[in-house]
């Protein structure tokens, strides 16, 4: 496993399966990617909605039984928001009804990954959240991962920022499991920061995101952000140099952790 | 310098008030803003020949602010200049390390702002 895999909980890993529902539609066009022990990305056109449970077929050339999984819909990429490197589908939770199933699915992502190494294969993109309720300072964090990204721990993978105005809508598009890196506003409508970083952390698969709350709540929003279990606390304003030395900080804290 | 068209941002309405008073008795039209999230209306709208930023502000630094809006507003034909009261020595490094067109100290007053204010806008007509 490589370094950049080292920093996540669970390795993902990119292929093609094959998806087949239980459904009267018969097998369809719909494909997986990104598997880890955690969860799977499926591609798909069809409307599911978050908590949707799903049981299904996966496969892929060579696995000569179809293993049976289970799971839920834990956010989902509409076609409207779809574009060519990234497909509309769903993020789907695993949810085991035996051991004999999560042993397949462990085995499965074993051998995936020693296929993907040996192939040298595609990096899964390195994806961050940014939850903030202002566009523009949304808009000016996303600016300050891209040029931290240039250089910093994962520059070899391609970034894929992934944004949000409110808690609901960040904790929607991440619960799947599927997240490097999250920076949170604690100030957020709907669902506030300290209140998302808890279900981040009830997870199993998100339990070792690495976060950073962003806030001018001061002393109170600190402690309830670190109570919550978020990694870092930045004060704003946000100064850039500050920003970059936290990312080195944490992501460089994850890369030891992992390695 | 006439006509020349000046944006201040600045969460201090007194430095606002002070500036633009200054700057307008010395011939510039003003924009006075108070929040980041004005500037993308005022740059198109006002079309400046200068801007100041103010350093501490909220949500973002100055200096972090000129980045972004450089960089992702591709302004390259506006001088930018940080505008604060912090240490000297400091300013200039951050005016230096956030790629500012240079920068002005509240402590110089405000006729002394007026007067960088104008070498810039005059350098960038000789360019």
């Amino acid at each position: 496993m490589n370094d950049e895999k080292s920093q996540r909980r669970h390795a993902r890993i990119e292929i093609i399966l094959k998806v087949e529902y239980d459904s009267s539609e018969g097998f369809l066009a719909d494909y997986a990617k990104n598997a880890s022990h955690g969860g799977i990305f499926i591609a798909t056109n069809r409307n599911f909605a978050v908590g949707d449970k799903l049981s299904f077929d996966i496969s892929f050339p060579g696995l000569l039984e179809p293993i049976r999984c289970h799971g839920e819909v834990r956010w989902q990429r509409p076609p409207v928001k779809a574009t060519e490197e990234k497909p509309a589908g769903i993020g789907v939770a695993f949810e085991f009804k035996s051991d004999e199933q999560k042993r397949q699915i462990e085995e499965l992502v074993k051998k995936l990954d020693q296929e993907d190494s040996e192939d040298a294969g595609q990096e899964p993109p390195f994806r961050v959240l940014v939850a903030e309720d202002n566009p523009l300072v949304r808009e000016m964090l996303r600016f300050g991962v891209r040029k931290f990204h240039r250089t910093g721990p994962a520059a070899g993978r391609e970034l894929e920022v992934i944004e949000a105005e409110n808690g609901r809508e960040a904790w929607e598009q991440i619960s799947g499991g599927v997240a490097d890196l999250a920076i949170i506003d604690y100030y957020m409508p709907v669902m506030n920061g300290a209140q998302l970083i808890r279900k981040i952390r009830e997870t199993e698969t998100l339990q070792s995101l690495p976060v950073i709350v962003v806030s001018v709540g001061g002393e109170e929003a600190r402690q309830d952000s670190y109570a919550a279990g978020a990694d870092l606390f930045l004060d704003k304003p946000v100064l850039l140099g500050q920003l970059f030395s936290s990312l080195r900080r944490l992501l460089g804290l994850q890369q030891q952790a992992g390695g | 310098m006439p006509g020349k068209r000046v944006i201040v941002v600045d969460d201090s309405e007194v430095v606002l008030l002070m500036s633009s008073a200054a700057l307008q008795s010395a011939g510039y039209q003003v924009k006075t803003l108070m929040r980041w999230e004005e500037l993308d209306g005022a740059l198109k709208d006002f079309r400046p020949d200068l801007i100041l930023f103010d350093v501490n502000m909220p949500e973002m630094y100055g200096d972090f602010a000129l980045m972004f809006f450089k960089e992702e507003r591709n302004i390259t034909d506006i001088p930018i200049l940080l505008y604060s009261d912090i240490d000297v020595g400091e300013l200039e490094q951050r005016a230096k390390d956030c790629g500012a067109d240079g920068f002005v100290s509240k402590t110089w007053g405000v006729e002394r702002m007026v007067e960088v204010v104008g070498e810039h806008i005059a350098s960038k007509k000789e360019a």
